[in-house]
């Protein structure tokens, strides 16, 4: 709602500032998000007295003047033929700068104009911003002092955006906006009183009335004016409608807005010359309908949409926009004023449906006041009366739906409930004082005058504040009025309670510290992915398969953020792709979040989808950075388990790599693995398929895991201490020769078969393959660890248990010992 | 043995230690073995003992004894000297160039909004808050109609939707989540909810994913005031002892009154800057007491509870302590960004 400081004034005889006003409405929750100034840029344009006036000598058009600015007397050359000795004027001093029309700016200097010097300009309206006027220069009240600002005598208006939120239709005008500030500085609101002559026919003898039952129309008064003249409105209606934002057209249409404006009742008017059937129809569209709007719009009409009908044509969509056939017109003489009360949601839903909203339809869905449309008609008969010189016929045509509020709501209020809500004691006396100041208009509560220590208020609410149903409703005002700055700061006292963490935002904090200690970057992906990204990991479209069947969005932002992936993959695939345009050596990424899958929907109450917890990392690049002593390690395989195995250590929820019996087609075929905490199957890791790197633009090799958050989280455990031997070790190393495919597990497993006394550990010192073995095999060290748990072994006790190992080793189809 | 012999035994040791490196603790040890050791030169004399009378021995184990005393002194002040050497060597030899880089894995970084998330979580959870993280998607009912917004009603044009089925959506706000802890949990009630919340707005100060924390207090006894103690104390947590707050009415249909929470700006301390648009406060989240018609929507009475309800954008603090300018940064995934924290 955007606000006019002077259309402002016209309703309460408010002296703050204007920065003032501005921190009040805030204070009074209609928060001033913007104001604009127009006449900031005429901060140096002064009043001024025009001393003498005579003919310049070198000129016959020109005049030379001696003006007074407050401060001194000035010789100016003025090129106006109205200028004279003894006016008042608009005085632009040297140093002023003015806009020029195409978007320049003139900047006053001490000029010589025919061989006279000329200090500065006396302005015509159009120069300063004024008006339209270029005829001569602007004259002004004599009254005014010279050498003041204009802009401080309010020649210019100022304007203020206020958020006004749903629940306040009220302050969606100037009067409800005034009204406020009246009860806040004890001021006293100047309401319009109507006031015209009917004359001439009745007003049903020229125009019937037709509303239908049931709707959406409650209630319709019809005035007719006739010999109207259509032409420009004064200019002080038009600046406050260019003030509010509205351009002005013809003064009756400027009247109907400025009363939209000033009380908040959209009013419609038509040429009803251009009503060809004697009849108005208020009822709802008929099937394949369709009406052009004054927009040059052409709308096809539903069923639940409302129309004013000329007769059986519709003519205007009701509460939204007229109809071009009988809009206002330069040869319109004949006016019909619509002032009616259409049902908010009627209206919202055709507002919506047919994508048009407009300042009446934005009133009518926010509730406008049921009491309103006789009086607002009647405010804009008069102005039309008196601007635009109609002849008002006698009466109205009007219809009330028994159902339209009649009388208004009584709403009580218990002083001991606002304590209760609020945390502030408020008397009788204050709590009435309060909600008078915004029109609420105290009742008996019981027969008789209202005690003033009752512990209960009744008031009956006026009509423009329809958000005041419940007792609640006023505590809230009573607290608004009071000022929320003066509700004390208290503390609540809060009894005991175990408390815990979630397990899921305990697991998920130990991994994110766990993950950027190894050096990963924690990502915050948007939910959002393409159709595109998650085809490019998982495949086309399966039926069996939900990781390929995302939750599409109904009304996406754009295709890119189209679905809700049950991964994290294709956006954290996505995000590497990015990094690495920025040439960045390495890619280290972790995200902990969620999936999305749809499931059976189980109740009204049920969504109908489920959320999976997921951890997903990805690294690449560069890996082990060591510029000192060696050269970078690359991400692998080895590095991205080294990640899931030092994950486990911290989680101490021992994981298990498998190969997996299905592998995934998002994975290198042989440089993959599935995951397991026990039997429980979480997820996999692996090299991302060069297939797949390709379709995200990743150069780098690529590694990857994603794992069920909670599986991982149930499979916590908690550690229990095995006592160690305190003695003394000893160790044996054993170099084994083995094919390429044989794996170190296969080699384990062998080693482990056999049961040597006092054999604790045994641990792999290092892999080889390369040119000083056969094609096709790797050499394999292991350390044999010995350890007794009570003594120190001998040489000879460890020599004998290695041989043995060593002969059994030996005999062993698929080891070679070296 | 006579007196000659030690005098030969003790110039032996001495143009022995004169030949010793006496810079190596080594060189210096084995010197000691060669005359102290167990089989030593000076060991040796107290062997002969045995051979001589009763009365020649305390005359000769005196003699042997002073000798070892001389050659023990010697030696121990020749360790002192290479052990004094050998330390200097030490110190001396291998300079690090402090400057380069360390090696392992380069460091990685916590999202700066988990961060704070983490911290609000904290501060909450210590005043005996449960935490609950609610679900993404909703239905038309815990995201709108239990929290008193009903259809067609212009309140929805508040939050823009995104939808996935019919009356089934991703949640707007985490106020959805108090409708479910209100369903499975009786007064007295402490929750906060953080969560990802989503709306079709996307711009430099609005991303359609962004995340909340809900709040919400339920007991007998609760008003607008224990709100007020209790949201101050949050942002002196958070943004430090100086901070002011300011409560202004406004409108959500689930509270009632209602009011948006500002705090002095953390640019200009309240001295109106660019950042604050010169009013000095800043914008922080809403709040309010609990509307009657929330709590009746899961059968609580409100004549007996009361209560109140905030929340707050995780994006907006983030964006404020860090002096991160645009909300898109924080979803880029980029590690240029990602590092800095």
């Amino acid at each position: 709602m955007i606000v006019s400081i002077n259309w402002l004034k016209r309703l309460v005889n408010i002296e703050a500032s204007v920065e003032e006003i501005e921190e009040k409405l805030t204070a009074l929750g209609l928060e001033v998000e913007g104001r604009e100034e127009p006449g900031k840029i005429y901060a140096k344009v002064m009043v001024a007295k025009v001393l003498e006036c005579g003919a310049h000598p070198d000129s016959d058009h020109l005049s030379l003047t001696k003006v007074f600015d407050g401060k001194q007397e000035l010789q100016v050359v003025c090129g106006a033929p109205n200028v004279a000795a003894g006016q008042t004027v608009a005085f632009a001093p040297i140093g002023t700068e003015l806009p020029l029309p195409d978007g320049g700016v003139l900047k006053l200097k001490k000029a010589k104009i025919r061989g006279q010097e000329s200090h500065g300009m006396i302005c015509a309206e159009d120069e300063i911003g004024l008006g339209d006027a270029h005829e001569g220069i602007m004259v002004l009240d004599d009254d005014l002092e010279a050498g003041t600002p204009l802009v401080d005598l309010g020649f210019y208006d100022v304007s203020l955006e206020v958020n006004v939120t749903p629940n306040r239709p009220d302050a969606l005008s100037h009067i409800g906006i005034a009204r406020e500030l009246a009860a806040a500085y004890d001021l006293k609101l100047q309401l319009p009183s109507p006031s015209f002559s009917e004359s001439g026919a009745k007003a049903e003898d020229i125009i019937k009335l037709k509303v239908e039952a049931g709707s959406g129309c409650t209630r319709y008064v019809g005035r007719v004016i006739e010999n109207v003249k259509i032409a420009p409105s004064p200019a002080w209606l038009q600046s406050l409608l260019r003030a509010v934002g509205i351009t002005p057209i013809s003064n009756v249409v400027d009247i109907t807005n400025f009363v939209l404006m000033e009380l908040g009742q959209p009013l419609h008017s038509f040429d009803l010359d251009r009503l060809k059937n004697g009849v108005i129809t208020v009822r709802n569209a008929k099937k394949g309908e369709v009406l052009t709007t004054i927009d040059h719009q052409e709308h096809k009409l539903q069923e639940s949409d409302l129309l004013i009908c000329d007769g059986d044509a519709p003519a205007c969509v009701a509460g939204v926009m007229g109809g071009v056939e009988s809009e206002i017109s330069e040869t319109t003489t004949r006016v019909f004023l619509e002032s009616a009360w259409f049902d908010p949601t009627t209206v919202r839903k055709q507002s919506k449906r047919i994508g048009l909203s407009t300042d009446s339809s934005y009133r009518f869905e926010r509730h406008i006041d049921p009491f309103m449309q006789d009086f607002a008609s009647r405010y804009a008969c008069q102005l039309i009366q008196e601007i635009a010189g109609g002849e008002i016929r006698v009466g109205t045509v009007e219809y009330t739906a028994p159902e339209h509020q009649s009388v208004p709501r009584r709403v009580s209020v218990r002083l001991a409930r606002i304590e209760k809500v609020v945390g502030i004691q408020v008397s009788a006396n204050q709590v009435r004082k309060l909600l008078s100041g915004i029109g609420l208009v105290e009742e008996s509560c019981c027969g008789g005058a209202p005690a003033a220590n009752a512990p209960e208020l009744v008031f009956s609410i006026p009509g423009f504040r329809p958000d005041l149903e419940r007792e609640i409703d006023l505590i809230e005002e009573v607290a608004r009025l009071v000022g929320y700055e003066e509700i004390p700061y208290a503390m609540p006292s809060f009894v005991a309670e175990i408390n815990q963490l979630p397990q899921l935002e305990q697991i998920g904090r130990k991994i994110r510290y766990a993950l950027s200690a190894m050096g990963l970057h924690e990502c915050l992906s948007l939910r959002f992915s393409s159709r595109t990204a998650v085809e490019q990991v998982f495949g086309p479209a399966q039926d069996d398969d939900l990781r390929t069947n995302p939750v599409p969005l109904l009304n996406p932002l754009s295709e890119d953020l189209g679905v809700l992936p049950v991964s994290l993959l294709p956006t954290l695939l996505r995000s590497a792709g990015e990094n690495e345009k920025s040439r960045t050596p390495s890619v280290r990424l972790f995200e902990v979040g969620k999936g999305i899958f749809p499931t059976e929907k189980a109740s009204a109450k049920d969504s109908g989808f489920q959320e999976i917890p997921l951890v997903a990392a990805l690294i690449s690049g560069v890996w082990e950075n060591d510029a000192v002593s060696a050269k970078p390690a690359t991400a692998d395989f080895a590095a991205l388990k080294g990640v899931l195995q030092s994950l486990s250590r911290r989680l101490r929820t021992p994981l298990r790599f498998a190969l997996p019996a299905n592998p995934e087609s998002f994975l290198h075929p042989h440089r993959q693995a599935a995951v397991y905490a026990g039997e429980v199957h979480l997820g996999s890791c692996g090299e991302v398929h060069p297939t797949v790197a390709e379709s995200f633009d990743l150069r780098l090799d690529t590694y990857v895991f994603e794992l069920d958050l909670q599986k991982l989280a149930d499979a916590e455990t908690t550690p229990v201490y095995t006592p160690f031997s305190r003695q003394v070790t000893v160790t044996r190393d054993v170099s084994v020769e083995v094919d390429e495919k044989f794996t170190h597990e296969q080699v384990l497993e062998i080693m482990q078969s056999i049961k040597i006394r006092n054999l604790v550990e045994i641990q792999l010192k290092s892999t080889y393959m390369g040119e000083k073995l056969e094609e096709g095999k790797k050499n394999l060290v292991y350390q044999f660890v010995y350890q007794s748990p009570d003594r120190t072994l001998t040489d000879d006790e460890v020599n004998k248990a290695h041989t043995r190992l060593r002969n059994f080793l030996a005999k062993s189809a698929s080891i070679v010992l070296r | 043995m006579n007196e000659q012999n030690f005098t030969e035994l003790l110039s032996q040791f001495n143009t022995e230690l004169s030949d010793t490196d006496v810079s190596s603790t080594v060189a210096v040890d084995a010197l000691r073995v060669k005359f102290l050791g167990r089989k030593g030169l000076v060991t040796g004399l107290m062997r002969n003992m045995g051979a001589l009378s009763a009365e020649e021995r305390p005359a000769y184990g005196k003699r042997v004894n002073e000798l070892k005393q001389e050659v023990e002194a010697s030696l121990e002040a020749a360790i002192e000297q290479a052990r004094l050497a050998e330390l200097e060597r030490k110190l001396n030899s291998g300079w690090t160039d402090i400057s380069l880089p360390g090696n392992g894995l380069g460091s990685g970084s916590l999202h700066p909004l988990y961060e704070i998330r983490e911290e609000i979580i904290d501060f909450f959870m210590n005043m005996g808050f449960h935490v609950e993280t609610g679900r993404d998607i909703e239905t038309d009912w815990y995201n709108f109609e239990a929290l008193n917004t009903p259809p067609d009603h212009p309140s929805r044009d508040m939050q823009d939707t995104f939808y996935v089925a019919d009356k089934v959506m991703l949640r707007t706000h985490t106020s959805g989540t108090q409708i479910h802890y209100m369903e499975d949990n009786k007064p007295p009630l402490r929750m906060i909810a953080p969560g990802h919340v989503y709306r079709v707005d996307s711009d430099a100060t609005h991303a359609p994913m962004f995340q909340q924390v809900e709040g919400l207090v339920v007991d007998k006894d609760i008003s607008f005031a224990h709100l007020k103690g209790l949201l101050f104390l949050w942002a002196q947590h958070l943004f430090g002892d100086k901070v002011k707050t300011r409560f202004r009415p406004s409108f959500f249909p689930f509270t009632e009154p209602s009011a948006e929470m500002d705090i002095s700006c953390v640019f200009c301390q309240g001295k109106g800057c660019r950042r604050c648009k010169n009013t000095g406060w800043m914008e922080i989240g809403g709040c309010g007491s609990v509307d009657p018609i929330v709590l009746k929507n899961v059968n609580i009475d409100p004549e007996v509870y009361t209560g109140f309800a905030f929340g707050f954008g995780l994006d907006r603090i983030a964006m404020l302590r860090y002096a991160i300018p645009e909300i898109g940064l924080l979803t880029s995934n980029d590690q240029r960004f990602l590092r800095q924290f």
